[in-house]
């Protein structure tokens, strides 16, 4: 018996059998815009990009908000900066948090600045997430 | 508007409403507080971008959006699904359908791409075979 339903203005067919859940995102800050990969984390308080990527929008990474971040065997810095935040047809202006060392190589997007933007449903199996802007014209 | 065309206007209206009852004066003057109400509506949606974003923020997205008309990148992601296993553990960059670049280093990789005369190629980094899974924060 179906109690909820949502609806959802976006379908995106995703690799299932990759290690991660992938969105094709778009970060900007001013005429500078990279197209990247960036992993859907429910488990990440923010989104959270590599250093390199914070670099090229031209971003003096450690004159950001700094962020302690942790994670179950210790913590790394990451610096926060506003960018423009664009998944789909979504744009969400949020702080990106870039990590101070340049070995991270993970693009996540987490709670704050995405999943707090959104309405998300995913069949995992398929492969298939669904996505709405939160207050836009999917769900409710 | 000028205070001289809004006195002829309520000076019209007043002589307009003189023969109705006080009920219906009442009723004209809802009708036009309503009026009002859409006004500022209609005038806040035309001010209000979407999604959340400035209108700043709007020209850029528009500017990018001609320069990446599908969001999707479903060609990038369907050259994924073709030769991802070719390239475990590196960066590559992609535009449509094209390898553009590919490297373990990421600005190495961006600046070919750039020189190349591809701009904003979409990056991906694939994970290496012998990669521990990723455990999320």
């Amino acid at each position: 018996m179906i109690r909820y339903q949502l609806g959802f203005t976006d379908l995106i067919n995703y690799d299932a059998g990759e290690s991660g859940i992938t969105l094709p995102t778009i970060l900007h800050s001013g005429q500078a815009y990279l197209p990247v990969d960036a992993k859907l984390d429910t488990g990440s308080t923010y989104c959270i990009f590599q250093r390199e990527l914070g670099e090229e929008l031209g971003f003096d990474i450690e004159r950001g908000h700094l962020e302690i971040i942790g994670t179950p065997i210790g913590t790394f810095r990451a610096y926060g900066h506003p960018v423009t935040l664009s998944v789909l047809e979504f744009d969400f202006e949020i702080t990106a948090y870039f990590a101070a060392d340049p070995s991270f190589n993970r693009n996540v997007l987490g709670r704050h600045g995405f999943l707090d933007r959104v309405q998300l449903g995913l069949v995992d199996y398929e492969g298939q997430m669904y996505l709405s802007q939160f207050g836009g014209n999917g769900g409710q | 508007m000028a205070s001289e065309t809004i006195e002829r206007v309520m000076n019209q209206v007043a002589a307009l409403t003189s023969p109705l009852t006080l009920g219906e004066k009442l009723a004209v003057a809802a009708f036009l507080i309503d009026q009002a109400k859409q006004d500022v509506a209609a005038k806040s949606d035309d001010e209000t971008p979407t999604n959340g974003a400035s209108q700043e923020t709007e020209l850029e997205s528009k500017k990018i959006k001609d320069d990446i008309p599908d969001r999707y990148f479903r060609r990038e992601y369907e050259w994924l699904r073709q030769h991802r296993h070719e390239y475990r553990g590196q960066y590559v960059l992609l535009k449509g359908d094209r390898l553009v670049s590919h490297g373990p280093d990421v600005r190495k990789a961006l600046a070919e791409a750039r020189q190349a005369g591809v701009k904003h190629p979409l990056i991906v980094r694939i994970e290496a075979e012998d990669e521990p899974p990723f455990g999320g924060w």
